[in-house]
């Protein structure tokens, strides 16, 4: 499109129905958020107005520092980005040690690897829950950082793997390896030297992938962290829930909503023209 | 400019994992975190767990405060963790049958699992320890709060909060209305405050319902079963009971309430977005059973509402019974050193902590003593819990199987019973007759050792 | 030489062994115990766990509830994978261009991805409440309805056959899943040779054209594998049934995952959730092959 024809009555509709089109998919796919802030931000009496008011009639800014006051949000923030910094970089580095590991020379069994790949995702988690539990109660792993972590990393592997070898497959083709061979590199040094620095967007797509399940990942999280130490945002937010089950502190809930927002956001903003390039080359064929 | 990228990503991922790393230094709730090394013997820890009340800051300053005073006096060392409502269920019911519980912990009607565990993991009976310990316990807590906590002969744990659900109402509705509350006693009148306070506006939506039910549709049902003269089970907590006049009383009021004399909201039973709380907040509804978690809720989105919101003693049918649960202190099989923990145990069993722990915490306190502070006689909720007091019924029932039966989830039978008679898919004698059989497979299910 | 080349498998298996141990110990092994279980009765809160063979699975199957579920999973799966589909098509579509916003669009579209669940659907309940709900109240004010429409209750409001509820849980699972589609398809729409589309432009063809003879053929086998793979996804799905409605009403948005949940945790029955769980793996399998098959004409 960028050659654009003359100006004609038909572009000019095509043009408008576009930004309609695109006008409802933001309203649909943004609204939950304007109502997270709108709730945020209105006085306590107003909240549960009924009918409710669209636009809060002030604005009360002190409601979005107030939580940090009573919660431990920093400490729940700085928890979820080491468990989701240690997720990705472990991720990222022993997916791409195996897609490596099954690229090369066409490795035997690697159709079976696949196979036992998706395996992997057919059990829905929940049945898995108390079992696991039990297996991290013996492993001495409950409410601690690394029996999370190695969750996330085992939950994330299967797809980063896929992803990685089809990524690989392309971009690393066999003329390069074997010239690699020649010069006398070693596996891990080719793997390092070579292979990692021409693969950062599939390397970064991955770690995308992985960032998001660590960082909004909450079931597994709220049975194996109690300790109020090492929860993540996504356990911690549940401070805010109470005995009934229902939210206890609504505006709170939605000011911490937001900042939990908002980290996630920027990478993704950072990192979204990697993601395209990343998955380009058929990376997402298998 | 891949390897630019390649290098700010490592760089970010680095930069988090070391800012990262020293985490638990920002925020610790963990006391004894500078471990103070005691001058002679063995260091001695006590792990207790609490489910959050409150916000957190003011919990973790109480119990950081309580452990702080309890170390200055015994030289023991307290570590807290403060658990989600959200999962304490499923968590404590693990703690029941795999072991890993805390040394203390703040428990529910779990000792109605301590027949399960074989002795192993588990709730632990404490009388023998408690009269060494807290020997006055009998007489400084208040008895109905304590049949909450025996079970079989055996004392299971001291009870630190009570919730009981008499009657709430909106004082303002009431005088618009022209109604005297005083004049509000019995089912029959109910129906006629009730019609009374619903509104209606020009399309026939109804703005203000004259009664709602308690949020959790499983509990919903015992007081109405109760105050008919009914009762879950018999004597020994082996027989559902439920299949009874007084059972098809007490559904046929609810199903009355909301289908007949439309002064309920169907919504409740319908909507799983409904929610009874933000009704209340919102004003649409003037009376309803005053559960525990109501108070928080107002006190945190709509405070305007302490001035209108009453709590009086619940209704009468052909008893006056209302709902009526302890939270307690207990410990289990695994706690390791029991003298530790005991102690810990009458530390916080002290009038004046019992007083701070119900205060600060927003609940009522089960202490004679607590209870003696003018903070609960002129606080907007519990001075109306108070004088409901006596009419407290134990939700307690001994029986494994009694978590199941009603919880207020599909597929548990007190549940899907209230739907399926209010949305009138069943009906009253059908469901209860099926309930009733529902409970007493699972109860012998559980029985089939 | 033989031998040289069987140190050289060993070493290209050394680099696979990380990810096999993990993903053993970790997954294989709670699946295999998950496995195991569905032939115990096993109930926790009991001390004996007898061995009952497949009778877990037989009384599943002859349970009518199951099945409704079991019918409600697979139609949840299907309908929200396929018009998550769309929508992700439609916006990568949208957002496949080069202007100067559209990186902040795209960022802003993928914000529904990177919520977590426990936020969103606290927001989306209220949008569907009857009392709170903003787009009760606007419609309200317009004089569009005269009562307030209760989104996750109303079950006598049908629509092309499915009940409200249905179509309100439908609406969230879309909107919670479209943005890893449209990831995915703008991926696959840049990896079009811009010049096969020029070409096709300078021999005349309108926007449908290159659309259905360009575009299309162009993501075919990335949309082929993004809706397999999702369809596993989907057949397992249980944050957002659970949190925003339990199943209810009535069972009407009930799926597999959510049942043994309540099962499992509920009614302590291992044994029963482990075997529902296990039908579920069946359906899922169905989807695996899917997936098998598409890629195995990948291979080189």
């Amino acid at each position: 499109m960028n050659k654009k024809p003359a100006f004609s009555v038909q572009t000019v509709t095509v043009k408008m129905l576009i930004w309609f089109a695109l006008l409802l998919f933001l309203i649909f796919a943004l609204f939950p958020y304007y109502w997270m802030f709108v709730t945020a931000l209105k006085p306590r009496g107003e909240i549960f107005q009924s009918p409710p008011t669209l636009f809060p009639s002030t604005f009360v800014w002190t409601n979005l520092t107030i939580p940090w006051r009573q919660f431990p949000v920093a400490q729940y923030f700085a928890n979820s980005l080491f468990i989701t910094a240690w997720t990705v970089v472990l991720d990222v580095l022993v997916g791409a040690l195996a897609a490596y590991g099954m690229i090369r020379r066409r490795l035997r069994g690697a159709k079976l690897i696949i196979f036992f790949l998706l395996f992997t995702q057919l059990l829905p988690g929940a049945v898995t829950i108390a079992p696991f539990y039990f297996w991290m109660k013996n492993l001495g792993m409950l409410n601690t950082y690394t029996g999370l972590i190695l969750s996330y990393v085992a939950w994330t592997l299967p797809f980063t793997i896929l992803l990685l070898r089809a990524y690989f497959l392309e971009a690393f083709p066999q003329e390069l390896e074997d010239a690699a061979r020649i010069d006398g590199s070693g596996r891990l040094r080719t793997f390092i030297s070579v292979l990692l620095p021409i693969s950062v967007p599939g390397l970064v797509a991955a770690a995308a992938f992985s960032f998001i399940l660590a960082w909004k990942e909450f079931l597994w999280a709220s049975i194996m962290i109690t300790t109020g130490a090492r929860k993540p945002i996504s356990v911690g937010l549940r401070d805010l829930i109470g005995e009934g089950g229902g939210v206890q502190y609504m505006s709170e809930f939605m000011a911490i909503a937001i900042a939990t927002t908002i980290p996630a956001f920027l990478f993704f903003f950072i990192v979204q023209r990697y993601i395209a390039s990343g998955l380009t080359a058929g990376a997402v064929k298998g | 400019m891949q390897r630019r990228l390649f290098a700010i990503v490592l760089l970010f991922c680095v930069a988090a994992i070391l800012v990262v790393g020293c985490a638990p230094a920002i925020v610790t709730s963990e006391t004894g975190a500078q471990p103070a090394s005691v001058g002679s013997g063995e260091k001695r820890e006590v792990f207790f767990t609490m489910q959050n009340y409150a916000d957190f800051q003011t919990q973790d300053t109480l119990l950081r405060e309580l452990a702080d005073e309890f170390k200055a006096e015994t030289g023991i060392t307290v570590n807290y963790e403060i658990l989600n409502w959200s999962q304490a269920r499923e968590k404590i019911n693990l703690w029941h049958v795999s072991g890993g519980a805390p040394d203390v912990a703040d428990l529910f009607w779990a000792y109605t699992y301590s027949d399960i565990g074989g002795g192993k993991y588990g709730t632990r009976p404490i009388e023998d320890l408690v009269a060494e310990y807290i020997p006055d316990l009998e007489d400084r807590f208040f008895a109905s709060s304590l049949a909450d906590v025996k079970y079989k002969g055996h004392l299971y744990g001291v009870p630190w909060r009570i919730g009981i659900y008499p009657l709430l109402y909106r004082a303002d509705f009431f005088e618009e209305a022209g109604l005297d509350p005083e004049g509000l006693q019995t089912w029959d009148d109910l129906v006629e405050y009730a019609k009374a306070l619903t509104i209606r506006d020009e399309n026939g939506n109804v703005t203000r319902y004259g009664m709602a039910f308690l949020p959790d549709l499983a509990q919903a049902f015992y007081s109405w079963l109760w105050q008919a003269g009914g009762s879950f089970m018999d004597e020994t907590y082996t027989q559902a009971t439920i299949d009874t006049p007084a059972g098809r009383e007490a559904l046929q009021f609810i199903y009355d309430l909301v289908n007949v004399h439309q002064v309920a909201p169907i919504a409740q039973f319908q909507d799983p977005s409904f929610d009874v709380a933000a009704e209340l907040a919102a004003g649409h509804i003037a009376m309803m059973p005053a559960a525990n978690t109501l108070r928080p809720f107002i006190e945190a989105n709509a405070p305007q509402l302490k001035e209108v919101i009453r709590v009086r003693e619940p209704l009468r049918n052909k008893t006056q019974d209302a709902f009526q649960g302890a939270g307690y202190f207990g410990l289990t099989y695994d706690t390791r050193d029991v003298d530790a923990a005991m102690q810990w145990l009458a530390f916080l069993a002290r009038d004046e902590n019992m007083a701070r722990l119900a205060i600060q915490l927003g609940q009522l306190s089960p202490n004679k003593g607590a209870l003696e502070d003018p903070y609960f006689a002129d606080d907007w909720w519990f001075s109306g819990q108070i004088k409901a007091l006596p009419y407290g019924r134990t939700t307690q029932h001994p029986n494994p199987a009694w978590g199941s039966i009603t919880n207020p989830q599909p597929g548990s039978p007190i549940y899907d019973m209230m739907i399926e008679v209010v949305t009138g898919e069943k009906s009253v004698e059908e469901a209860l007759q099926e309930t009733n059989q529902k409970m007493q497979q699972m109860m012998d299910e559980m029985a089939r050792q | 030489m033989l031998k040289q080349r069987n140190i050289e498998l060993l070493k290209d298996y050394a680099l696979i062994a990380p990810a096999l141990l993990i993903l053993v110990a970790l997954v294989i092994y709670p699946i295999l115990s998950g496995i195991y279980l569905s032939f115990f009765d096993y109930n926790l809160l009991r001390e004996t766990q007898p061995y009952v063979g497949i009778d877990n699975y037989i009384v599943l199957l002859s349970d009518p509830r199951f099945l409704k579920i079991l019918w409600n999973t697979v139609l949840f799966a299907v309908l929200a994978n396929a018009f998550s589909t769309l929508l992700g098509l439609a916006s990568a579509l949208l957002l496949n261009s080069s202007g100067r916003f559209v990186g902040l669009l795209r960022a802003l579209g993928y914000l529904p991805w990177i919520t977590p669940a426990v936020v969103f659907v606290v927001i989306w309940s209220w949008m569907f409440s009857g009392s709170f709900s903003p787009i009760n109240a606007v419609l309200m004010q317009w004089g569009i309805i005269k009562s307030p429409i209760s989104f996750l209750g109303d079950e006598k409001m049908i629509f092309l056959g499915l009940s409200l509820p249905v179509w309100s849980m439908l609406v969230v699972r879309i909107w919670a899943s479209y943005a890893f589609k449209m990831t995915m398809f703008l991926a696959a729409l840049q990896n079009i040779p811009q010049d096969r589309i020029d070409a096709a432009r300078v021999d005349g063809a309108n926007s449908w054209h290159v659309f259905r003879y360009v575009t299309m053929p162009g993501i075919m086998p990335v949309l082929l594998v993004v809706v397999s793979l999702s369809m596993i996804w989907n057949l397992s799905h249980f944050e957002v049934n659970y949190l925003l409605t339990a199943g209810g009403p009535k069972d009407l948005t009930n799926v597999i995952t959510v049942y043994l949940y309540q099962l499992a945790f509920v009614q302590w029955k291992f044994g029963h959730a482990a075997a529902a769980g296990i039908y579920t793996l069946l359906l899922a399998s169905v989807a695996a092959i899917v997936y098998l098959r598409l890629t195995r004409s990948e291979e080189r």
